[in-house]
């Protein structure tokens, strides 16, 4: 057996994802304590701020639920500063966990299973976004079990992690329409109900409306909760408008992001109807209604990687963070995509994701470091060349997922 | 209504006091070499009317006008502040001239003020008065004043002097004052007082570290690190318009404050917004106190940077906005000795925006900013700050709407191809099925 075969098993899979984690959640540890370059994220300084404070909204720029807040209490203790880094990390390893279980059950061989979920718990950049102290991670497992419960046909396990993952992050509400779009007689295992049933009586099965109800009463029980119990209109403020409201001005990937910060500076813009306010339409539309549309029945996974893709492809502010949102959903498709198949166009993909990424990362040092004006036409030009990029990437993940032949149809029939 | 004029001459000058001319009501003195401040007060009673109620909503009021320098600061104190670089000299010209009212003698003497180098204006609710100062530097001048009903008028010249008893940084000053209409002749008088803020004898001088980016420091460099009395700690105060900031939770950790060679952030005020642009903002601008780490080794230069973070601030034809910031005021802050009483001394100066951060029996020894070299000798620094340029405007809405429309086209295209090739997939699956 050799190495690389030895170490893709499940035990020196997960050991290695757990060891690097480890390693970097010590390393941080040193760096914060002998350095005044800190490795802990800026963020976390934010929620551990705001789990110490009467209400989290109290710290400035916390614009997250007080559930995270609740979640690192503990992180006030003293000795257990690390212990929100901690959460995140193992919130990566079970995410690994559930990525395995679906790559086992779609009937891939053990080698195979681990060489993919590698690509997330063996990820450098996983690994050190979450030890940093950044929450992406929780919604990384969010996502994750969200799948797996629908996979597995447990409906209400399901409804509560939409409802929970939305009321954390807004961005997963996307796999609502995809989930309820996939959960046809086919998809669920059920027998075909005759023609006679009418068209509307047949969708609504007793599956999409138990996941409807259940995810709703999560969210707006949740969310009542935050409302009633203590935060009231500052939770409304933070954890939501301030997402719709907010002018993103700062300089980050969007395409939309030098126009924004033009039209910032000029509140009343005498031209009317303004661009940015329509920039919601070709994303929402993309990511809520045709990717679904299209895809979802065939490979829900896959639709929901390229949902995510469109969502912080077409965003209007957009950070390398959010592209964790997607990479968890990696271990899920690569092993149908024509990337992995076509090595040319693989690698063509990433060496453009990076590029252009590059491009205006160093545009960006130039103006945050330097002080030098490249918002326009460097940064901007950055910017649209990522955005075709990506769109391009997306095409490609949108042609993989709808070439998929519908595996759970044919076993339907096969029963 | 009471009002104050002072004038201060150096020791080898003086007036003769036969040389005064003292009518009732008047009094006139041969030309010297003086430096004159002027001090009205007046109850919130003897007030017109729209003043005083402009005055009611506000706790204190502080505002001073260096005129000299057309670089004014109204120095911040309690909840009430304001930075503007305007010159609001003639806000306090009018406020005294309405006090005046039709009172013409009075409203002479705030013509007067035009030419003054310094103009305060201080209110305090809890006394509640209303002080307007003003201060002309040495240079020779004469004196002609006459005062006039329901105006107390009290004039003093004076010169340094060595009263008995005199302390180190004790100031003494001897000369004559006089009442218009009650005095008939000056009366000598000689007193002392002791100096709240003091010249440590260290020099400084602030630059931003260069490049400066987006996030700025200001570097403070300092000529001594010898503390000039026991317990002292040194302090910078910054008052920052509302285009750059510091980030109160930055200046936090110690490893980092000790890297920039501070101690700590002790004062900062609220709010300050951590993201939003300049040209959102309304308040305007903030204050911080940071205490100073000098080294433990006495040193001759050393220099300390704090970190600051810009606002993006509105596009410009160039790509670029000059910002100008405040030189800070650097000092070191003393207990004072003991037995020492500030409140005798009629020219203490207080609400200068770092003293409500201190004790009452604080003594402040101040370090003398040096202008950058090169510069035009005022006490600020600039930087350029990057902005987006005007002609983007022009490009980014069309070029934005244009790339952004093509990457949506050609995902939508992707789509239609995916959904027809599986729409034909269906097809042949339905023949294939019936042909069986």
């Amino acid at each position: 057996m050799s190495l690389k075969t030895l170490a893709l098993r499940p035990a020196p899979l997960f050991l290695l994802g757990v060891l690097l984690r480890v390693v970097l959640l010590f390393y941080g540890m040193y760096q914060d304590a002998h350095s005044a370059l800190k490795y802990t994220d800026i963020d976390y300084l934010v929620f551990t701020d705001a789990a110490r404070l009467p209400s989290p909204y109290d710290r400035a720029t916390y614009r997250y639920t007080p559930l995270l807040a609740w979640l690192l209490y503990p992180t006030t203790l003293p000795g257990f500063f690390s212990f929100g880094k901690t959460l995140f990390a193992v919130a990566d390893i079970v995410a690994g966990y559930l990525i395995w279980g679906m790559l086992r059950k779609r009937g891939r061989a053990m080698e195979s299973c681990g060489a993919f979920t590698a690509i997330w718990l063996w990820n450098p950049m996983v690994a050190t976004i979450s030890t940093r102290g950044s929450s992406e991670g929780l919604l990384g497992v969010l996502t994750m079990a969200l799948l797996w419960a629908v996979e597995q046909k447990r409906i209400s396990v399901a409804g509560i992690l939409l409802g929970l993952s939305v009321h954390f992050k807004i961005y997963p509400f996307i796999y609502a329409p995809a989930i309820i779009w996939w959960m046809d007689d086919a998809n669920l295992g059920k027998a075909a109900q005759g023609e006679d049933i009418p068209a509307l009586a047949r969708f609504l099965n007793m599956e999409r409306v138990t996941l409807a109800v259940t995810s709703l009463a999560t969210f707006v029980g949740l969310n009542a909760t935050m409302y009633l119990i203590s935060y009231g209109h500052d939770f409304l403020q933070h954890t939501f408008l301030h997402h719709v409201t907010r002018l993103d001005h700062r300089h980050n990937f969007s395409p939309y992001n030098v126009l924004l910060y033009l039209s910032s500076a000029e509140p009343s813009s005498p031209t009317g109807l303004r661009v940015e306010s329509l920039a919601f339409l070709p994303q929402l539309l993309l990511s809520c209604v045709l990717i679904p549309l299209v895809m979802a029945k065939r490979d829900l996974a896959v639709s929901m990687m390229a949902q995510t893709f469109a969502f912080v492809t077409f965003n209007k502010v957009c950070t390398s963070q959010y592209f964790l949102w997607y990479m968890v959903f990696l271990p899920l498709y690569l092993p149908h995509s024509s990337m992995l198949r076509n090595p040319t166009l693989g690698i063509t993909a990433l060496a453009l994701w990076i590029l252009t990424q590059a491009a205006w990362l160093q545009q960006g040092y130039e103006l945050e470091f330097l002080g030098r004006s490249t918002f326009f036409p460097g940064m901007w030009l950055a910017s649209l060349a990522f955005f075709l990029t990506n769109c391009w990437i997306l095409g490609i993940i949108i042609t993989d997922g709808a070439s998929t032949r519908r595996a759970p149809a044919r076993k339907a029939h096969a029963e | 209504m009471r009002e104050r004029i002072t004038l201060i001459h150096s020791p080898e000058e003086g007036v003769d006091p036969a040389e005064l001319v003292l009518e009732p009501a008047r009094l006139k003195a041969p030309a010297i070499g003086a430096a004159r401040e002027d001090r009205l007060t007046a109850a919130l009673d003897e007030l017109p009317s729209h003043v005083s109620l402009l005055l009611q909503d506000f706790q204190t009021l502080h505002a001073f006008t260096s005129v000299a320098s057309k670089n004014n600061k109204n120095t911040p104190r309690d909840a009430h502040y304001f930075y503007q670089i305007l010159d609001h000299s003639h806000l306090i010209l009018k406020a005294y001239a309405d006090i005046c009212g039709d009172d013409e003698e009075c409203r002479a003497r705030a013509r007067e003020l035009n030419d003054a180098s310094s103009l305060e204006f201080a209110y305090d609710a809890e006394k509640p008065v209303a002080k307007i100062t003003a201060f002309w530097p040495l240079e020779e001048r004469t004196l002609d004043i006459t005062s006039s009903d329901g105006r107390r008028t009290e004039v003093g010249i004076m010169a340094r002097g060595s009263p008995p008893s005199m302390e180190e940084h004790d100031i003494g000053l001897g000369g004559i004052t006089l009442v218009l209409g009650d005095s008939k002749r000056p009366s000598p008088t000689l007193f002392k007082f002791a100096e709240r803020h003091r010249s440590a004898e260290q020099l400084f001088q602030a630059t931003f570290t260069q490049p400066t980016g987006l996030h700025p420091a200001i570097r403070i460099s300092l000529s001594g690190s010898q503390a000039p009395a026991e317990d002292c700690r040194s302090y910078a105060f910054l008052t920052l318009p509302k285009t750059i900031f510091a980030d109160r939770y930055q200046l936090h950790d110690n490893l980092f404050m000790a890297s920039k060679n501070l101690t700590a952030l002790r004062h900062a005020s609220l709010p300050v917004d951590l993201e939003a642009p300049a040209y959102t903002t309304e308040t305007w601008g903030s204050n911080i106190l940071v205490e100073l780490a000098p080294p433990s080794t006495t040193q001759e230069e050393w220099a300390v940077e704090v970190p600051l973070h810009l606002r993006y601030l509105e596009p410009s034809a160039t790509g670029e906005r000059d910002i100008h910031v405040a030189y800070p005021v650097v000092f070191w802050a003393c207990p004072v000795e003991q037995g020492t009483n500030f409140a005798i001394n009629p020219f203490d100066k207080v609400g200068l925006g770092y003293d409500d951060l201190f004790d009452d029996d604080t003594v402040y020894w101040h370090v003398t900013p040096q202008p950058a070299s090169g510069g035009d000798g005022r006490l600020v620094t600039s930087i350029t700050v990057p902005v987006v340029d005007e002609k983007a405007a022009s490009w980014v809405g069309v070029g934005t709407a244009v790339v952004v429309g093509l990457g949506f086209l050609w995902v939508l295209w992707q789509l239609v191809r995916a959904q027809t090739n599986s729409d034909q997939e269906a097809r042949a699956a339905k023949v294939e099925k019936k042909s069986r």
